[in-house]
Order: structure tokens, then C-alpha cells, then sequence
């Protein structure tokens, strides 16, 4: 019978083969989350936009095809998203981009109200308002940041 | 013959090297994704706030209206001023329109300061307006006004740096007649 060698690989390459291992599965596994993952935007400091969005305190009207905000809290409110919703469907609009003359350029700020004549006002059964925030990138570059819809999202009944 | 390996494999010092620098690098990474996550505190409104319209008058001139506001602070802290906003139509529960924007200055009328939509009571960065004080301002608008909308403003300190905060829950809304 032909001899074979039965020792297999020293204890020394099989510990670098298993480091090696884990670092290469610990890189895939980092790289992968980091590209799922969304990047984290920053407010007041080193605080997590999510955070400031809790802290979000609005008042909102619809009145005669006016609506009415106004900001009761000291977050500043960059934008917010509007849905109006009617005969079963609905369409957003931006109140920063869609109404720049009606909404102040800087955004809500502190104490600040605001008044939006909202088109084709017949029909109409609820408007929902999102409100949106202004914060900072790992790079420093100012990003905006939809508050989360099923959490901070306020809805006016027609 | 049998030939003769190192059978030790790593040693134990260059093992619990590996397993430090591994645990410092995972918590490292564990950290930056959850630093942010961390509440920073806020300069905010301190409760107990509290602001009240003690007298007003409206007179109308022409298409304009003269409105002499004369607010109090009855709660337990100094306040700096107020943001100030007026309703146009009855039903309204919002009121949109900055007050502020038609202050009237000069001497008997007030020692209001404009500042954005807000009305302050000294140049200074300070609670000026102390407990159980009132202060004056006028205002010269055009249109009708059935109610004003009045939230307290004060400084805070917020960190190192000092912060006007709007005291959103002391906000109180009074029905005014100015529509003749």
C-alpha cells in the first residue's frame, strides 16, 4: 500500500488560515452592512437626526383652503412633506419646492408660522404633513431628512 | 523516521493579543455606529412660563389699525419677549400674520425690539421682562384682527452658549376686537 502522509497542516498555518478568515468574513460582513446601512445625519452636535425629529412641535389648521402651521418647539422645520389626499388617491408636494413663495426660505423656524393656500381645494378629504429636517453628513454637507411617516406624520380631516 | 514538527502553535501572549485587539476593534466600530444614537441635552423652556394680555386698545385710522398691546409676565421665571401673530378671520385657530412686522418705535410707544417674528424688551441678551412686569408695544397694521396668538420667548443657556427657546405650552390665544 502507498504511503500517506496523515498530518495534515501544521497548527501554525491552520491558526493563520482561521485569522485570516475571520478578518476577510469581519470585512465582507462590515463592507455589506455599511452599503445596506443609511448614513447616519447629525443635529445639534453629535445627536442622530431620528433623535431631533421626537423633539419636532408643530400646530397645524386647514381653514378655507388655507393651511395654517405653525412651529410650537425649538427644532427648526426645513420643509415638510404635504399629502393630499382625495377621491381615493393621493399626490405629495414638498412646501419648500412646490410653494417657495409661501414658505419661508429658511425653513419654520422657532416660533414661526406659516400659511399655504392648497390647489384644488374641492374634493379634498385629509391633508397629511411630514415634517422634514436639516442636518449634517459624516463629510459636513448639509442633508435633509424626511421625519419617519408612521411616527411623525400629522393628518387634518376635511 | 518520523520527522520532528513544533507542535506549540501560537503562543498564549501573542493569542490574548489577537483577542484584545480584536474586542478593541469591534467595540470601536460598535461605537461609531451608536454614538449618535446618544440624546443630546437642549437648552428648552423652563415650565412655569407664563404670559397674559393685561390690556389692549385698537383704533382705527383710515384702512390701518393702531393696536397698544400691553402684555404681563405673570409666571415664575424672566422672559425676553414674545413671538406675536394675529387671526384675519374669525374661525381661524392658527394665526398667521407676524404682528411683528408692523411694531412702531420711538419714544411713548414701548420698548419693544423686533427680532425676526419675535418682539424682545432689550437690546442685551437677557430676560428682561421680570416677574409681575408689563411691557408696552404698538403696532400699525392694515386689515382686520380677531384674535392674537402670544408665545413667551427666553433665553437659556444652552452648553456654553445662550439660546432664545420658545415656550411653545405657554402660548395663549386671546380673542381681540379690531374689526370695526
Amino acid at each position: 500500500m502507498k504511503g500517506v502522509n496523515k498530518k495534515g497542516v501544521s497548527p501554525v498555518i491552520a491558526t493563520i488560515l482561521l485569522v485570516a478568515l475571520v478578518i476577510v468574513i469581519a470585512l465582507i460582513i462590515f463592507l455589506f452592512m455599511r452599503g445596506i446601512g443609511e448614513e447616519a445625519i447629525t443635529k445639534f452636535g453629535k445627536e442622530n437626526i431620528k433623535l431631533a425629529c421626537e423633539n419636532v412641535e408643530f400646530k397645524a389648521d386647514y381653514l378655507d383652503g388655507e393651511l395654517a402651521i405653525s412651529n410650537m418647539g425649538d427644532v427648526p422645520i426645513f420643509d415638510m412633506k404635504m399629502k393630499i389626499m382625495k377621491d381615493g388617491s393621493y399626490e405629495t408636494k414638498s412646501l419648500k419646492t412646490d410653494f417657495p413663495e409661501q414658505w419661508p426660505s429658511s425653513g419654520l423656524t422657532q416660533g414661526g408660522v406659516a400659511s399655504i393656500i392648497v390647489p384644488g381645494e374641492a374634493g379634498v378629504e385629509k391633508i397629511a404633513i411630514t415634517p422634514v429636517l436639516v442636518g449634517k453628513s459624516k463629510q459636513g454637507a448639509k442633508k435633509s431628512y424626511t421625519c419617519e411617516q408612521g411616527l411623525y406624520e400629522y393628518e387634518i380631516t376635511i | 523516521m518520523k520527522k520532528h514538527f513544533n507542535k506549540n502553535g501560537l503562543s498564549e501572549i501573542i493569542g490574548y493579543i489577537l483577542l484584545i485587539s480584536f474586542a478593541l476593534i469591534m467595540s470601536f466600530i460598535v461605537y461609531q455606529g451608536l454614538v449618535t444614537y446618544v440624546p443630546v441635552s437642549k437648552a428648552d423652556c423652563s415650565e412655569g412660563v407664563s404670559i397674559l394680555v393685561r390690556n389692549y386698545s385698537c383704533v382705527q385710522e383710515g384702512e390701518r389699525y393702531i393696536l397698544n398691546l400691553s402684555v404681563k409676565n405673570n409666571g415664575k421665571f424672566d422672559i425676553a419677549g414674545y413671538f406675536i401673530y394675529s387671526a384675519n378671520k374669525s374661525n381661524q385657530t392658527i394665526a398667521t400674520l407676524p404682528v411683528a412686522n408692523f411694531l412702531v418705535s420711538g419714544i411713548g410707544l414701548g420698548t419693544g425690539i423686533r427680532a425676526g417674528n419675535a418682539i424682545l424688551f432689550d437690546q442685551s441678551n437677557e430676560n428682561s421682562v421680570t416677574l409681575n412686569e408689563g411691557v408696552f408695544a404698538q403696532y400699525n397694521l392694515t386689515g382686520k384682527m380677531y384674535s392674537l396668538d402670544i408665545t413667551p420667548a427666553r433665553y437659556q443657556r444652552d452648553g456654553k452658549k445662550l439660546r432664545l427657546v420658545v415656550c411653545g405650552s405657554s402660548k395663549i390665544s386671546e380673542k381681540i376686537n379690531c374689526n370695526p
